[in-house]
């Protein structure tokens, strides 16, 4: 159980320090190498004194823009494992760290939620559809459910924007809660808030889920045909026992090795829905950044959004254990429950 | 000629998967077909923009009074030759990876898998609207490289456990018994069995190429040359078209292509997998 | 023991039983009689019938087979007639089931004991208490030599698969069945596990005096533990009889007589092995008389025409071949 937890552990920590690693690369090797390209654009506004304009350039990236390259690496991730993303070129003085504070909570809740939704929808509808295979309603969840599944989320966005927002004026355009609210925990930014917040959700949602319903569909159908669901019935197991320890239990496992892939795609999404619904979360940011050329930011929002998506992953890896006894290791108990006498004693006896 | 025979007999009894497969095959057509028989001109007639449907216009006008059908028909090819180059690479790579870690085996199989593991947790459309923003080029190649630099991770896990039940195959060993060489081996006894999953993994990888390339080209990341499907939804918004309902044509035309065709490739990879797959067509 | 003690006639009859998949006949025709407390074996190769015989027994037959005719009783009883809720009380209480590959029928995610307590909830008057049931739980898995501490907290991951068969027998004789009906019970294991497999249903036969029905096709486990054998071929019953009568005893059916000449002899040379020729026909295009006709060394004209009855002398000792029942005046079907 340790040896599995230490693992996972040390590959999280791997994946993002080699992340981190291909992020400074990625800065150096860009054409137009933006560390070079800002003290250029300092240079030429002229009135700053040239070392001036390396503290800059180095509050801004957070490394010695000169230094021997191991130099500036080490600098690089030292930094990294503080906190420090250096400060958004746009806006001297910001650190980047801040922008991504205030922007990632409003990711997570969006992207929570919607995964919370979709999961529980699909897990649903993909039971009933394994339950009743023949029946016209799973024939049509099928096909609805295929089809919703192969539309790119962002239409599914631009659709949303501009039928039940800019047409019907139902729901509003952009921004996470209205400027009428305060920000706090009271009723009306609240409300604001997840007002705000459901046409995002909603576009995550309708091209999720159809997802989970096919994958759940799938596992239950397997599981249908298990010789130990056969078996609970044949010992007169009553059905609602049947369904929710025998059959639920098993379908939902694969479900669960699912979250991981799915919190992952979700963040990537981010970057499109975000973007559309003008909603600050990272994914926001980082078109921001990318569309204003702020690299730092845009390093920044990567990282994060990669961390991120890292930790989900591990998070779910160590909940597995919990649901599912088989990962931990079986043999060494083996021997023990055995209590007839081995090959070696009956011949030596 | 056994492919095509039994493409044809699946298509005939599975309606979707027809649909599916002649719906792509159009796309195709007017993919290769598109750049000769329809240009679009260059001149701007901003005093026809946003024309409703009419025989000269079945689509309508752009916000510059261009033919939005002409637009779509251009738009075909770049999408396409990108989307399939991409899913080449991703096939490719992940195939050629998988099957070799998994038929080697020991420290590079382990070493192989850890990389790949990597690439597969790093969330894939940050990365590439990253990559993607720092290197200006408008070569297609290019951008299909980029649209694969995580993708190919999936499939070289799928295809090497794949291989790895095959490794311990009877007729494997009977091959190995033979003596024949690594070359072979792969070629001519993994693949095959390995064929049918990386065809619908292929057409898969085309979907997915397709959704990031059109979300970077509406995003304005990938740089603008010439006309797409992408480029008209991200031309059409910057023109505010979200905010008239005139723009609905011109908005929604490349959108409802962009959908039509992925619905129908995903539609005849399934088709193609209730072929392989006998166990579901019982269900 | 289980509530339908000995009342004098046979524990379980089956009575001119077909069980069709389609047009095809799994089991055809089969009548047989089990007595209460005896060691009965039903034998047959792969694809006679055997299998889906025990799943009719608990009226288990996987669809798209069904029971087409014939009765099956348990104490005078028919399984045919019987409520949903009568069946249910059935299987598992009055006849327990343990299946080929017992080592699949645990769900993977409770551990043995949860699923101990789901058999003893489903049935909730067997035992005073859960606690009672516990304990003559415990008791059945040290009669089947294993740990009762370590097995109800275990994953069925964790257990060998010998050690799952012998889970899978106590977990069948929890709720103290009259008769208990195993499905190769020895084929998925090793030779060492067997070899324990069969001295627990022995001491187990011994200590509970349950009935006992198994299928098998491995000769040498029925006659380390049968009282009677019905060995089946394509789907009917060709012979029926005493342990002794069928292995060492004359006048067999001469499919039989040709399964025990094919085993080899530990003292023996190998040229003594003999191997019956030819295959067992498909079900579906059975020939018009006696199924063995085509690979039998005695056939005569009138088998390959008309099908022989099951004929049964005196003792008990039923043959369905018109060679060996030929002169003899032998009263009709029975076991």
């Amino acid at each position: 159980m340790i040896a599995y937890i230490a693992k996972r552990l040390l590959s999280a920590l791997i994946t993002i320090y080699v992340v981190v690693t291909l992020s400074f690369y990625m800065v150096r090797l860009m054409p137009g190498n933006p560390i070079a390209f800002l003290e250029a654009e300092l240079e030429q506004q002229g009135g700053v004194p040239p070392d001036q304009i390396q503290q800059q350039v180095r509050a801004i990236f957070g490394v010695q823009p000169h230094g021997p390259l191991w130099l500036q690496y080490l600098q690089y991730v030292g930094n990294i494992f503080r906190g420090n993303f250096g400060n958004s070129a746009l806006n001297p003085g910001v650190s980047v760290l801040s922008i991504i504070a205030a922007a990632l909570p409003w990711t997570i809740l969006v992207v929570g939620v919607a995964l919370f939704v979709s999961f529980l929808i699909g897990i649903v509808v993909g039971t009933l559809m394994a339950s009743y295979p023949d029946s016209r309603f799973a024939k049509i969840a099928t096909g609805v459910v295929s089809l919703l599944s192969s539309i790119p989320n962002y239409l599914v966005a631009i659709v949303l924007i501009y039928v039940l927002a800019d047409q019907m004026h139902l729901f509003p355009v952009s921004a996470a809660y209205s400027n009428a609210t305060t920000p706090g925990v009271n009723l009306p930014f609240i409300l604001s808030v997840l007002y705000h917040a459901i046409l995002p959700i909603a576009a995550y949602t309708i091209v999720s889920f159809g997802g989970w319903a096919l994958a759940m569909k799938g596992s239950v159908t397997t599981i249908l045909g298990a010789d130990y669901v056969r078996a609970a019935e044949s010992k007169g197991l009553g059905p609602r026992r049947v369904t929710q320890s025998y059959i639920g239990r098993n379908a939902m496992l694969p479900m669960v090795t699912n979250l991981a892939l799915s919190l992952g795609y979700l963040f990537g999404g981010s970057v499109f829905i975000e973007f559309y619904f003008g909603y600050p979360g990272i994914g926001y940011r980082l078109i921001d950044a990318v569309d204003s050329r702020d690299y730092s930011l845009m390093m920044g929002c990567f990282l994060l959004i990669t961390i991120a998506v890292v930790f989900a992953n591990l998070f779910v890896d160590l909940l597995y254990p919990l649901v599912d006894p088989r990962i931990v290791s079986p043999a060494a108990r083996r021997q023990r429950a055995d209590t007839s006498p081995t090959l070696e004693e009956k011949v030596h006896a | 000629m056994e492919l095509i025979k039994d493409l044809w007999r699946i298509c005939r009894s599975d309606r979707s998967a027809m649909i599916g497969g002649a719906v792509v095959l159009l796309y195709v057509i007017i993919a290769v077909i598109g750049p000769y028989v329809a240009h679009v001109g260059t001149q701007q007639n901003p005093g026809d923009a946003y024309l409703g449907p009419s025989l000269a216009h079945p689509l309508g006008t752009d916000f510059i009074g261009q033919d939005v059908l002409t637009e779509l028909i251009v738009g075909t090819r770049p999408v396409i030759e990108v989307g399939l180059c991409s899913a080449l690479i991703v096939v490719t790579v992940g195939v050629i990876v998988g099957l070799l870690t998994g038929y080697i085996g020991g420290l590079i199989d382990s070493l192989v898998m850890r990389v790949t593991d990597i690439f597969l947790t790093i969330p894939g459309l940050p990365l590439v609207i990253v990559i993607a923003s720092v290197i200006h080029s408008s070569s297609p190649f290019v951008l299909a490289v980029i649209l694969s630099v995580t993708a190919w991770a999936g499939l070289a896990r799928a295809v090497r456990s794949q291989a790895l039940s095959l490794r311990s195959a009877d007729f494997i060993d009977a091959a190995r018994v033979q003596g024949l060489p690594l070359r072979t081996m792969i070629g001519r006894q993994l693949l095959p069995n390995v064929g049918p999953y990386v065809a619908i993994n292929f057409l898969l990888a085309i979907t997915g190429a397709i959704y990031a390339e059109v979300g970077l080209f509406i995003l304005g990341i990938a740089p603008i040359s010439g006309t797409n499907w992408g480029i008209m939804i991200n031309l059409g918004m910057n023109q505010g078209a979200l905010y008239t309902t005139k723009s609905m044509l011109y908005l929604f035309s490349p959108m409802a292509a962009i959908v039509v065709l992925q619905v129908s490739l995903v539609f005849f990879a399934r088709a193609l997998d209730r072929l392989f797959n006998p166990r579901l067509r019982v269900q | 023991m289980g509530t339908a003690a000995r009342s004098g006639g046979p524990i379980l009859e089956v009575d001119d039983l077909t069980v069709s998949f389609g047009t095809i006949r799994a089991v055809d025709s089969v009548s047989l009689a089990v007595q209460a407390g005896e060691v009965y074996a039903v034998v047959g190769e792969s694809g006679c019938g055997k299998s889906t015989l025990a799943y009719s027994i608990l009226d288990i037959v996987p669809p798209p087979g069904a029971v087409t005719s014939g009765e099956i009783r348990y104490s005078g009883r028919s399984l045919q007639g019987m409520s949903r809720r009568a069946l249910n009380h059935l299987r598992a209480a009055e006849v327990a089931m343990v299946f080929q590959a017992a080592m699949n029928s645990f769900n993977p995610v409770l551990t043995i004991g949860r699923q101990v307590e789901h058999e003893l909830e489903a049935h909730p008057g067997v035992f005073a208490s859960e606690r009672e049931g516990r304990e003559y739980f415990d008791h059945l898995i040290g009669l089947v030599r294993l740990s009762p501490e370590l097995v109800w907290s275990a994953y069925e991951s964790r257990l060998s698969g010998g050690m799952k068969q012998r889970v899978a027998i106590a977990m069948a004789l929890l709720l103290r069945p009259s008769v208990l009906v195993l499905d190769e019970p020895t084929t998925a294991l090793d030779v060492l596990s067997q070899r324990l497999v069969i001295d627990i249903l022995r001491d187990l036969h011994a200590t509970l005096g349950v009935t006992i029905i198994f299928i098998t096709h491995d000769l040498a486990v029925v006659a380390e533990l049968a009282d009677r054998v019905a060995v089946m071929y394509a789907g009917r019953l060709v012979e029926v009889g005493e342990l002794d009568e069928i292995f060492y005893g004359t006048g067999r059916h001469p499919y039989v007589a040709a399964l025990l000449s094919a085993i080899p002899s530990v003292t023996g040379d190998a040229s003594a092995i003999r191997p019956i020729a030819g295959q067992v026909p498909n079900l579906a295009e059975l020939p018009p008389g006696c199924r063995f006709e085509p690979r039998c060394p005695l056939a005569r004209p009138v088998c390959h025409q008309v099908d022989p009855p099951l004929l049964s002398d005196e003792g008990g000792h039923a043959v369905a071949c018109h060679v060996v029942n030929e002169g003899t005046a032998r009263p009709g079907v029975g076991a």
